[in-house]
């Protein structure tokens, strides 16, 4: 008798705390579906790494989705037809004005000593595991401002690259708390994130190790941004895939999901699309020609079939059938949205009939199993790609519409690490290998290079990773002089009038017969998950996604 | 019992030894942490040679695994070897120091030690309503034989164990975690609009201010996760104590327990019951391993931040220091979990003698 009594208690008891337990008002849980590996922007190498840190940290100036660049910590965008910079002599003096009264959160001044301690950090030779290297950062021979908010930038030759530079601004004080040695496993520490000193509008108070990273309204951001964060908290919490992912969202179990991406276009039947948000995003997939294994198979006539290949793939095709038609096809590889995109129009038909006679005119001729061969060598292509479902997909649908004109393609899945690893970490008969170029043809995406300069060591010829050190991104080994010099251009001035008119060779060149080195396939989505109470939410295609603006976000 | 106890440890020091020489070089198989600076035309080669120095990985291999073991360290090789106290070393596993992550630098006991609890908590309470079920439901389909519920069970059974753990997840998520159901949580160990994440101070102080709701959130976050990981062990296990308690309930003793009017209760529990588990505690015992198999891919569907998540984590960093650190624990407990079935054979079974 007494025991039932105490079991009826005992589930009431239960059932009256579960429904008085009172819920914040003001929180907002984001969802990702992989766990960081550190908030240290600077050590970042994952999205997901950016995408949290990016709520803690600020920079000097943010992009918007528009991609304009708009200051951020500072007052003004410095620019050469502001006065912003100057050049002086060989390098060039960039000054930035910080906001005035601005805070870290533990209450000490923002000062241009910040940006000088940022700048020794990153230097600093013990400091290993810099995910953006010291590129930029070495050509500052000197930074003046002290405690004040003008800081001047002196560079000893010209960077293009200055306005992504401080990205973002680190507390001089906090970060020469830690021995430099140690900062990749001690400053911004996973497991004690509360000792850390930070800008954005919420600073985290504690990680649960793949599961979520609780963040609080950071009560000094005002000071920057003139108004309190949206929220009381935002929490990340953090998923082992996207399918479980995009169950969890309609399981109700959090606010914003982020890192999604075209595949997962098809999984997201059943939610409303009022709470899909879907950009063009600035990654796009290319097919990338080795010019040096095709040359070296087929002599003169690589360029002429490497022509054939770009007529002859269906992208239409490509675009409808494996990736369900949610994705858009393009002949440039810069995005629309970035200020030196230039319309280069074109068709994207694919023309098989012009392919095959182009090849015929050449000299190549159908042997008895229908593929080509000149001078007894068979028009036969190592095709390279990742294990991921959707290349395959597509490289097998390639591999079918080559055969129509007599090119025989050999399709190779390898893994990521065989496909990207780099010169010393994998051996030069690899597979399927970009440094090594042990392919003819490889299928991968590249994102649209936001910054003029994130070309340069992908196609200017001082790229190609035969040369030591081994580490140019030139894997089409792609040698133009006209190339070559509109990206020396680029790199060489801040005068946005002469890195448009460079750039706009770059994309006459990649459009023209010239191009031998890339197809572009698609450009890939962006998507978002975003419950209807949050409000504020625009998404962004660069790599701050959708909480570029999280501060600003607010809910119901 | 103790002298053989004491021999099957000592047994087992040259088997886990062995063991972990396999693993370490599986690991080194799948390729190297400075893999992630591949594509990053920013990183020189000579920021990822520091790097690759910092975390002795430019070191040969055989001299990587000798400093994991702490036979090699600071001090000359074999001295290095001794307890820390006797002035040897006091790195590697000799020295109970399994290293740091590559990837978050902390101490790989800490990272273990954190992720130990949510695997404890879904095991055990797995572990738990895996045995008794599987018992009763095995117990009453061989004493109910041909019965309505026998065939239910049977056909559980044969559709049960068929079932792939992870389509299991996904179909149980699917149809009871998310609308029209929405019966239980999808993922996860807490509500994150209620409740702090789990294992951090903040969730602490909420259990110690909300016991009831702590439990009940809890509770309920297990239930997916617990059905999927036992699922498939009760309809193998449920069949293997009927199997066997058939057998019991036709022996002679049995028939001859009948005949002396003894109770059929305690025929059942006292007499067939007590001999038919003799198979059934072996093979528990043995399985106890697979549970830990199990929640590698339970909670992975279900992101229950626990061991199992952390190894598939590790492998996708290549961190070695973590990923041998989880691995030679299962291993130990793979040892362990045979010789406590061979111990718990012998205290069940007076005909077994081991010394």
């Amino acid at each position: 008798m007494y025991r039932r009594l105490f079991s009826v208690l005992a589930v009431a008891a239960l059932v009256v705390s579960a429904c008085s337990s009172s819920t914040p008002t003001k929180k907002i849980v984001v969802a990702e579906w992989q766990y960081p590996d550190t908030i240290n922007p600077y050590y970042a190498q994952a999205e997901t790494d950016i995408e949290v840190s990016d709520s803690m940290f600020l920079s000097f100036v943010d992009v918007t989705p528009d991609l304009r660049t708009v200051p951020d910590l500072v007052t003004t965008v410095p620019t050469l037809a502001n006065g912003g910079v100057k050049m002086n002599g060989a390098g060039m003096d960039v000054t930035w004005t910080l906001k005035s009264g601005m805070q870290w959160s533990d209450g000490s001044a923002i000062t241009c000593n910040d940006l000088i301690g940022t700048w020794k950090w990153i230097m600093d030779s013990a400091n290993t595991g810099l995910a953006g290297g010291t590129i930029g950062w070495e050509d500052i021979s000197g930074i003046d401002g002290g405690t004040g908010t003008t800081c001047v930038m002196h560079f000893s030759k010209v960077y293009e690259g200055y306005l992504y530079l401080v990205a973002p601004l680190l507390p001089a004080t906090y970060i020469q708390s830690v021995s430099v040695a140690d900062a990749p496993t001690k400053l911004y520490a996973l497991g004690n994130l509360k000792a850390g000193v930070y800008d954005g509008p919420y600073i985290p108070t504690d990680a649960a190790a793949d599961s979520q990273v609780t963040t609080v309204a950071n009560s000094k951001w005002s000071t920057i941004s003139g108004k309190a964060p949206g929220v009381d908290q935002v929490i990340w919490k953090y998923y082992a895939d996207a399918a479980t992912m995009l169950q969890g969202y309609k399981a109700g179990e959090y606010d914003v999901a982020q890192d999604l991406n075209d595949a997962d276009i098809p999984s997201l039947a059943g939610i409303d699309t009022n709470q899909q948000v879907i950009h063009d995003s600035l990654t796009y997939e290319l097919h990338q020609f080795n010019n040096a294994s095709l040359t070296k198979k087929f002599g003169a006539d690589a360029p002429t079939i490497i022509a054939a290949i770009k007529l002859a793939v269906d992208r239409q095709a490509i675009a409808a059938g494996p990736l369900g038609g949610n994705v858009s096809v393009s002949n440039n590889f810069i995005s629309p949205l970035t200020w030196y995109y230039k319309v280069e129009g074109g068709s994207t038909a694919a023309d098989p009939k012009t392919a095959a006679a182009n090849l015929a005119a050449a000299g190549w001729v159908a042997g008895s199993d229908g593929i080509l061969a000149k001078g007894g060598v068979k028009l036969e292509l190592t095709y390279c790609t990742t294990t991921r479902q959707v290349r395959q997909d597509t490289l097998k649908l390639v591999a079918s519409q080559l055969k129509a004109i007599g090119i025989q393609a050999d399709v190779n899945a390898v893994p990521s690490s065989d496909l990207f690893g780099a010169w010393n970490d994998v051996t030069a008969t690899t597979k399927c290998n970009l440094a090594h170029g042990t392919f003819d043809v490889a299928e991968f995406a590249y994102v649209s290079p936001l910054d003029p300069l994130g070309g340069y060591n992908v196609y200017s010829s001082t790229g190609i990773p035969d040369v030591a050190p081994h580490n140019g991104q030139n894997t089409a080994r792609i040698s133009l002089p006209a190339l070559d010099k509109a990206y020396n251009d680029v790199k060489n001035s801040v005068d946005v009038n002469v890195v448009k008119a460079a750039m706009g060779v770059v994309q006459d060149i990649y459009v023209s017969a010239q191009n031998t080195y890339e197809l572009p396939l698609y450009m890939r989505k962006d998507v978002w998950l975003v419950n209807p109470r949050i409000h504020n939410f625009t998404g962004n295609p660069t790599t701050s996604s959708g909480e570029w603006n999280i501060g600003d976000w607010t809910a119901d | 019992m103790v002298k053989y106890t004491i021999r099957r440890c000592i047994q087992a020091i040259p088997v886990l030894f062995l063991i972990t020489i396999v693993l370490f070089l599986m690991m080194h198989v799948q390729g190297n942490p400075a893999d992630r600076f591949a594509q990053n035309a920013k990183v020189t080669a000579a920021q990822i040679e520091a790097f690759k120095h910092r975390w002795g990985l430019d070191d040969p291999l055989p001299l990587q695994y000798c400093k994991w073991l702490g036979v090699c360290g600071d001090k000359p090789i074999l001295i290095n070897a001794l307890p820390a106290a006797l002035g040897g070393g006091n790195n590697g596993i000799l020295h109970g120091d399994l290293g740091y992550s590559i990837f978050d630098g902390r101490l790989v006991t800490d990272v273990i030690a954190q992720r130990a609890l949510p695997t404890i908590i879904l095991t055990s309470v797995a572990y738990i309503i895996w045995i008794t079920v599987a018992l009763l439901a095995g117990v009453y389909a061989a004493v109910k034989r041909y019965s309505l519920f026998d065939s239910g069970l049977t056909i559980f059974n044969y559709v049960g164990y068929s079932l792939p753990t992870f389509w299991l997840g996904l179909m149980l998520i699917t149809f009871l975690a998310v609308p029209p159901l929405r019966w239980f949580p999808a993922s996860g160990m807490t509500d994150a609009y209620t409740t702090p994440a789990f294992g951090t101070d903040s969730y602490w102080a909420f259990v110690a201010s909300n016991p009831f709701y702590a439990i009940f959130d809890l509770g309920r976050h297990l239930v997916l996760p617990v059905v999927t990981l036992v699922a498939v062990s009760i309809a193998g296990d449920s069949r293997f104590v009927r199997s066997s308690m058939l057998d019991a309930l036709n022996q002679d003793y049995v028939k001859t327990a009948r005949a002396k009017g003894v109770p059929e209760r305690s025929v059942i529990l006292r007499h067939a019951l007590r001999n038919a588990l003799l198979p059934v505690v072996t093979n528990i015992g043995l399985e106890l391993p697979f549970l830990f198999s199990g929640a590698i891919v339970t909670e992975t569907i279900f992101a229950w931040p626990g061991m199992g998540r952390q190894l598939i984590e590790s492998v996708g960093h290549t961190d070695y220091p973590v990923l041998m650190g989880i691995l030679l624990i299962a291993s130990v407990f793979v040892v362990a979990a045979n010789l406590l079935a061979d111990i718990i054979y012998a205290v069940v079974d007076p005909r077994v003698k081991y010394d």
